[in-house]
């Protein structure tokens, strides 16, 4: 099948049009429609054409290295596979999405060599084998040589690359429909009328034309109707730091062990054990509310310093903290302590803080590390609302009534919540036990009890998220306010990097109590749980540590270091490697040959050695040239006929003998053998006993 | 678990078939076109690439439709030649008439080929003959079986080909061609001729069955000239088997008649030109007889050892001349087979037939070939002996021949990377011994 003369550069031309490239792209539809104007062709060989290919996806590979690099790439590639959040996922997607549409539009460009090859080769076709590396040898001795016209898939990319462009004009349909007929009229069968065939094409181009405004209309309601449920789906289920967490939801994100964050001590000071990021006050079903949305965050203002953050009017705290944490796409809930008082060397844009005290941040880069100031008795968080004294749900208040009873717990004064949390602590940790992640799975049936109440009075087990939830809601039952909290605990140093590593395992619930005017941190799951967790620490642990620590030095050296130097020596980096592969491709195919030549002439060929190489050489160098097609027996001859030079009746004789010992099998006898080597060396005296000006006068 | 996984991944491979038979070239790059359009579209708001989705699918669409209207009748014979041969493209004819007042154009034919595909059984525990030289990888994802074991099931390569102008109401005879794979009987099913959509994209097809069947002989490589191994042995049967039964011996010369020469040897027309009685001379006429011994105990599970060797038995069967000499075949099959060619007892080809259907001995011991061949060793004047391997039981087939003085050329068959095995019994005569690379036939051969 051949392309019809005008419909690649057309198809080019619509390409430019389509990206803004008009001019390149009349340059390139120059260069590839002058091929039927001018009689210029190459003796490109396969390898030729090998390397042309070669050289097309190094271009690809550049481009697309370069397009990920400069458009954030690595960074949303990295938040897709660690996210767990479904929007921050798909979010990053898109993004990755977007930058290969970029890359999509200069695919024309990337390809014109091999197309530019194959119009201007003698072949005028590309084997199949040129294209695929795997197709070589043994598949294509086995089924046969397939030669393709690049021409094809050149108008499929120059397509693609214009539709990815989106530009939304009105002319690319029409365009796409002329330039396709215009190919299929070319290779129509021929027991169809032209009548016929174009009143076919009309209909499909009418249809089509039709169609794709229903598939965009049909996306435009998909899409609305996606939205609806994604967002149903993340209200119901997904995000914690928002206003809502369900039992379970700790529970899973426990299920491995990436790490999180670091916690580096700073100057030999204790680290917080726990450090907190949602706190919720409403328990219904299997959930916890927080009561506030997104809109209830209020900026804090930066200090002049423009990284640090006065949380508390207080001054003077007791101890710091250093934390390493990433931002997704810059933007998260910071992990701090309960009495968190100031963050220093936090370079975000904007934080903003609610009333239960989670810190929200924005606009910052992909990785922070803050430093914290915090101590004492205060707390950012709003004191207890009437709610958080004795919100205890219906469904709850037998079991929870029940064990406050009998454990007399009450509030009151300060000392009195604290006798109350002693003897509730004591009797989680002697009547209760941990256990790994299990499901709310009684929820919601009727008549059955729920899990909290299942908890508290039959099965005494459970993971954290059953202990903090009980123990809010028996404190609760006695008058005590408390919240819930979720966050992380703080336990595993690591000696050679002297820090502790916070990992998804170590993902925690517990408990904040009211008393003394402030909010304190009161954990009663079982202090084992950390042990029973990192009993299901995987065995490539070691792996997965070592690569997060790669990522987390590149993502350091990335936004805490130079920040404007590392696009371009990422980009030196890609191009050098480039480099490198091409000068390698290239040199191999010159080392190969060089070693071919070099290996076919040290082979040990039969009569390598014959002395006749010496007449040769002793008649070349006085200027009897031999062409390249003569046989030493017609050159010989030739110079017999001529008469102009002296050559000795005897070479013809020895030639003989020379082609014998060269290319008889048998080979030579030893009186042969020397009788050449004799009458060489008589016939040499002759040659150099005559002056050199004589032969090239003659 | 694995093993099934990768088979239902390989039978996938059906779509691709389906795909080829379906539509054109042209179509099928359509329908890539349609995939990656809509693949890149699949968010309208982000490309407008949809809308060629759209277009193409209008093409696909429009011309899928018109696949059902194509209903004409076709009345189709074959016309087969007696033999193919491996590796050796086949043509053979066609006589096509359809019933239509006018021409048809653009038509497609081709023979219509069973589905390759091998059965999970099949690909379970048929194990491809070199698989124990491939890498993990290749051992363990058994691509490369299910290559063979679908090469080894299609039998032949059938290509469509396009028709000429089909005139109405008339034989219009059009040559096929088609490339056998392996040896043996080759079934052709029928007939499929194709027509292709208005835009040369999908095809429409009248299906023609005419069920029949060639015999392909095996792959025959070109041999140099070779000096026989023979004996001046007196072949017993002599020239009775070979052309006539009875003395048959060859005329010779005309002599005097002496006392006690038989009357019918009177040559009567010289005796009334001459009036004196001549008599006819005759000579006992001394010819060659040789034997090619067939190993068809295969040692090992490697199929490509006995094709390569039935290739080499065919190559020489091809190369002797019977004109001068008779051949015999022996080897075992079901039970042992002994088979004459030569001297108008019959043609090479029939013995090319015999080895295009020879199959593996698996329920016979060895010592059945040996019985067979030593007794034969008496009649003949020289053997060829193609062997599988240089295993104790061969090389004691030939030792008892050496002993018996009978001239012997030995061929093994050596798998690429085997070492050259040492002569064994036919030490005394290295020349007549080869190990052949059975991956370079066509070359080792030619320096026998």
């Amino acid at each position: 099948m051949k392309i019809p003369p005008g419909l690649l550069g057309a198809t080019v031309l619509l390409w430019g049009f389509e990206t803004r490239l008009l001019p390149f792209a009349a340059i390139v539809a120059l260069l590839i429609e002058a091929h039927h104007f001018t009689s210029l062709r190459f003796d490109l060989s396969e390898l030729d054409l090998r390397r042309l290919w070669t050289l097309s996806t190094l271009l690809f590979v550049g481009a697309a290295g370069y397009c990920f690099i400069s458009r954030d790439g690595p960074s949303s590639l990295m938040i897709f596979l660690q996210s767990a959040a479904a929007p921050s996922k798909s979010k990053a997607f898109f993004q990755v999405f977007n930058v290969g549409l970029i890359l999509f539009q200069w695919l024309p460009l990337i390809f014109l060599p091999m197309m530019l090859g194959q119009l201007y080769s003698r072949a005028g076709r590309i084997r199949l084998s040129s294209f695929f590396w795997l197709y070589r040898g043994r598949i294509e001795q086995s089924t046969g040589n397939f030669y393709v016209n690049f021409g094809f898939p050149f108008i499929a990319v120059c397509f693609a690359a214009a539709s990815a462009a989106n530009s939304r004009d009105d002319l690319f349909y029409p365009c796409v429909a002329i330039l396709s007929g215009w190919l299929l009229y070319a290779i129509r069968p021929r027991r169809y009328s032209v009548v016929y065939w174009l009143s076919l094409v009309a209909l499909v181009g009418y249809g089509g034309g039709w169609g794709h405004e229903g598939l965009h209309a049909a996306h435009g309601i998909l899409e609305g109707r996606t939205a609806e449920w994604i967002s149903r789906l993340i209200q119901r289920n997904t995000n914690p730091n928002e206003s809502k967490t369900s039992i379970g939801k700790i529970g899973k994100i426990k299920l491995t062990s990436g790490i999180v964050m670091r916690v580096h001590p700073v100057a030999k000071k204790p680290v917080p054990s726990h450090l907190r990021d949602s706190i919720y006050t409403t328990y219904r079903g299997t959930s916890w509310f927080s009561a506030l949305g997104k809109r209830d965050f209020a900026s804090v203002i930066v200090e002049s310093d423009q990284t640090s953050w006065k949380l508390q009017n207080q001054t003077n705290f007791p101890d710091e903290v250093g934390i390493s944490a990433y931002l997704n796409r810059g933007e998260g809930i910071l992990a701090v302590p309960t009495t968190v008082g100031v963050i220093r060397n936090l370079p975000v844009l904007i934080l903003e803080t609610n009333s239960l005290g989670a810190i929200k941040v924005r606009e910052g880069p992909g990785l922070v590390r803050y430093n914290i100031l915090y101590g004492g008795d205060n707390t950012i968080d709003s004191p207890p609302s009437r709610a958080e004294e004795n919100d205890v749900p219906e469904t709850e208040r037998t079991a929870t009534l029940r064990i406050v009873n009998e454990l007399q717990l009450h509030g009151g004064s300060a000392q009195e919540v604290q006798r109350a949390l002693v003897k509730l602590e004591k009797y989680f940790s002697e009547k209760f036990t941990y256990s790994m992640y299990v499901t709310a799975s009684k929820n919601g049936q009727p008549g059955s009890e729920t899990s909290i109440s299942d908890f508290l009075n039959n099965t005494h087990s459970g993971h954290c998220e059953y202990f903090a939830t009980a123990t809010v809601l028996l404190l609760r039952q006695a008058g005590i306010p408390a919240r819930y909290v979720t966050g992380y605990v703080v336990d595993e140093f690591d000696q050679d990097k002297h820090c502790y590593l916070v990992r998804h395992r170590h993902a925690h619930a517990w408990t904040l109590v009211y008393f003394n005017g402030s909010w304190h941190d009161y954990d009663t799951t079982p202090s084992t749980w950390i042990n029973e967790e990192k009993k299901l620490a995987s065995r490539f642990e070691g792996w997965s540590d070592w690569w997060d620590d790669i990522w987390y030095s590149f993502s350091f050296w990335r936004y805490l270091g130079n920040q404007d130097y590392y696009r371009t020596v990422l980009v030196i980096l890609l191009f050098t490697l480039l480099g490198f592969l091409a000068w390698r491709i290239i040199y191999k195919g010159k080392w190969n040959k060089t070693k071919t030549k070099k290996s076919e002439a040290s082979a040990d060929l039969p009569g390598a050695d014959s002395e006749f190489y010496r007449i040769e050489t002793a008649l070349l160098t006085r200027g009897l040239h031999r062409e390249e097609y003569e046989s030493f027996a017609g050159w010989i001859q030739r110079l017999q006929q001529t008469g102009l030079v002296p050559v000795y009746p005897e070479i013809p004789g020895i030639l003989q003998i020379h082609y014998a010992y060269r290319f008889d099998p048998q080979g030579l006898t030893p009186e042969q053998r020397l009788y050449l080597s004799s009458a060489v060396s008589e016939c040499m005296e002759k040659i150099s006993k005559l002056p050199n000006a004589l032969i090239h006068k003659n | 678990m694995l093993q099934r996984l990768f088979y239902r991944s390989y039978r996938v491979t059906g779509f691709h078939h389906w795909l080829w038979k379906r539509f054109t070239p042209a179509g099928i790059f359509v329908v890539a076109c349609a995939g990656m359009s809509a693949a890149l579209g699949v968010d309208t708001n982000e490309t407008m690439a949809y809308q060629a989705f759209a277009f193409l699918l209008g093409l696909l669409v429009i011309g899928g439709l018109s696949v059902p209207f194509f209903r004409m009748r076709f009345h189709v014979n074959r016309i087969l030649p007696r033999f193919g041969s491996v590796g050796v493209p086949l043509v053979y004819f066609l006589e096509i008439k359809h019933p239509s007042r006018l021409p048809q154009f653009n038509l497609l034919v081709s023979e219509k080929q069973e589905d390759p595909r091998p059965s999970l059984n099949e690909f379970l525990f048929l194990k491809e003959p070199e698989e124990d030289n491939r890498n993990f990888f290749d051992r363990t994802m058994k691509y490369y079986r299910w290559m063979w074991l679908v090469n080894r099931k299609r039998g032949a390569i059938a290509r469509e080909q396009s028709l000429p102008a089909l005139l109405p109401r008339k034989i219009n005879k059009v040559s096929l061609e088609i490339s056998p794979t392996r040896r043996g009987r080759l079934q052709l099913k029928g007939i499929l001729i194709a027509r292709p959509d208005p835009f040369g994209l999908v095809k429409s097809f009248v299906y023609q069955p005419r069920e029949q069947s060639i015999l392909v002989l095996p792959r025959r490589y070109a041999l140099p000239h070779l000096a026989m191994p023979n004996g001046s042995k007196y072949p017993h049967g002599g020239v009775s088997l070979a052309s006539s039964i009875g003395e048959s011996e060859e005329f010779a010369a005309l002599r005097d008649y002496r006392p006690g020469d038989p009357p019918r040897r009177i040559h009567w027309k010289s005796f009334a030109k001459t009036g004196k009685p001549i008599i006819k001379e005759f000579q006992d006429e001394f010819f060659v007889r040789h034997a090619l011994v067939l190993d068809t105990f295969n040692s090992g599970d490697d199929a490509n050892r006995f094709e390569a060797a039935i290739s080499v038995a065919a190559s020489f069967v091809a190369h002797i001349s019977t004109q001068e000499s008779l051949l015999d075949l022996l080897f075992v099959g079901p039970k042992a087979f002994s088979f004459t060619a030569g001297r108008g007892v019959a043609q090479n080809d029939r013995m090319l037939e015999i080895l295009a259907c020879v199959e593996l001995c698996l329920d016979l011991p060895f010592v059945e070939l040996e019985r067979m061949v030593v007794s034969h060793a008496r009649e003949v004047s020289g053997f060829v002996c193609v062997l599988l391997n240089w295993d104790e039981n061969r090389q004691q087939l030939v030792r008892k021949l050496v002993a018996a003085g009978v001239p012997l050329l030995v061929v093994i068959m050596r798998l690429p990377g085997e070492p050259v095995p040492a002569p064994g019994p036919m030490a005394g005569d290295p020349a007549h011994f080869h190990a052949v690379d059975i991956s370079n036939l066509e070359e080792e051969l030619a320096r026998l």
